[in-house]
């Protein structure tokens, strides 16, 4: 597998990774603190009940990258919820809007 | 669509040198089923409105049972819904129904150990970084001898959500976006192993900021 091929899956993980931390986890029980793979949890969007982020639907959490196949020391991932495609543009850049969020 | 809802109380239980110590705070939680016209969107939304259980102990010091669990569901809801709804299986917004129509659940329990709210006292009342756990076997260790948690339990109510906890907390107004260690609320360091720097307002109370 080409590093290009590991750092796109791994970036599609932490993606993931995002919908199962914070509040309304996809998946219970998970530390909110800790590793995937060598990417260290560094910080967390604000997940009190009360908070304009929750009530948003807004979250996001911060990877530390170093020792990651595909990314330089120190470098950081930012993952959040959501799409980034152009919803006014539906079929063009990432195309989410047509085909929905896949990550594979 | 509208929320189910139900109330309930949450007691806690402290043995101590000079008997029994109670406290007890009344909680509303609501769940509803949502439209989600995005993928990403959730399609269950729900909540858990009240302030933390406050006990006051002979020894001058308070202990506060959290708004927050280190259990699997995380919050209040999941603990009324697993200690009172037999047929609970992590289905919010239906254990929510059948919870506050009173049919085929319990009108009172005990939680189970693995189910408690997180545990917490102060070192020092006035300042919010002397925050400290209170592990469930540990509390002649931070109280002294003689002192032990009896049980925690639940019990549906209809008395109203409990109000005015902020005269526990002095300085409470000057941390409505702050960590207990005086960082930004907006975001939290996972790396950062004292506990202040992950509790705030927020976990005492849903009322304060109403």
């Amino acid at each position: 597998m080409s590093s290009e091929i590991s750092r796109n899956v791994f970036l599609s993980i932490l993606a993931v990774d995002s919908y199962n931390r914070g509040y309304g986890q996809g998946i219970l029980g998970l530390s909110p603190s800790g590793n995937i793979g060598n990417a260290t949890i560094e910080f967390q969007s604000r997940v009190s009940p009360e908070s304009g982020e929750v009530g948003a639907g807004f979250y996001a959490i911060a990877y530390d990258m170093t020792g990651v196949a595909g990314f330089s020391a120190g470098q950081t991932v930012i993952a959040y919820r959501g799409t980034d495609a152009n919803l006014a543009d539906r079929c063009g850049t990432g195309k989410d809007g047509c085909n929905g969020a896949s990550y594979l | 669509m509208f929320p189910y809802r139900y109330r309930f109380e949450l007691t806690v239980e402290i043995d101590t040198p000079q008997g029994l110590r109670k406290g007890a705070s009344v909680y509303e939680v609501w769940a509803s089923n949502k439209t989600a016209l995005l993928p990403e969107e959730a399609s269950r939304d729900w909540g858990v409105r009240g302030e933390a259980v406050a006990v006051d102990l002979p020894n001058g010091q308070t202990l506060f049972a959290l708004l927050k669990t280190n259990a699997k569901h995380g919050d209040l809801a999941g603990l009324s819904m697993t200690a009172l709804d037999p047929a609970f299986r992590n289905d919010i917004v239906e254990s929510a129904a059948r919870i506050a129509s009173g049919k085929g659940v319990k009108r009172q329990a005990e939680v189970a150990a693995g189910d408690y709210p997180m545990l917490v006292t102060f070192r020092d009342l006035t300042d919010p970084a002397s925050v400290q756990a209170v592990t469930p076997t540990g509390f002649a260790s931070v109280f002294g001898p003689g002192y032990a948690l009896r049980r925690i339990t639940v019990q549906i109510t209809d008395q109203p959500v409990t109000t005015g906890g902020e005269r526990r907390l002095p300085w409470w107004s000057k941390y409505l976006d702050r960590h207990l260690d005086g960082t930004s609320a907006t975001i939290e360091d996972m790396r950062d192993e004292n506990l202040a720097a992950h509790l705030s307002v927020g976990n005492f109370s849903t009322e304060y900021v109403r």
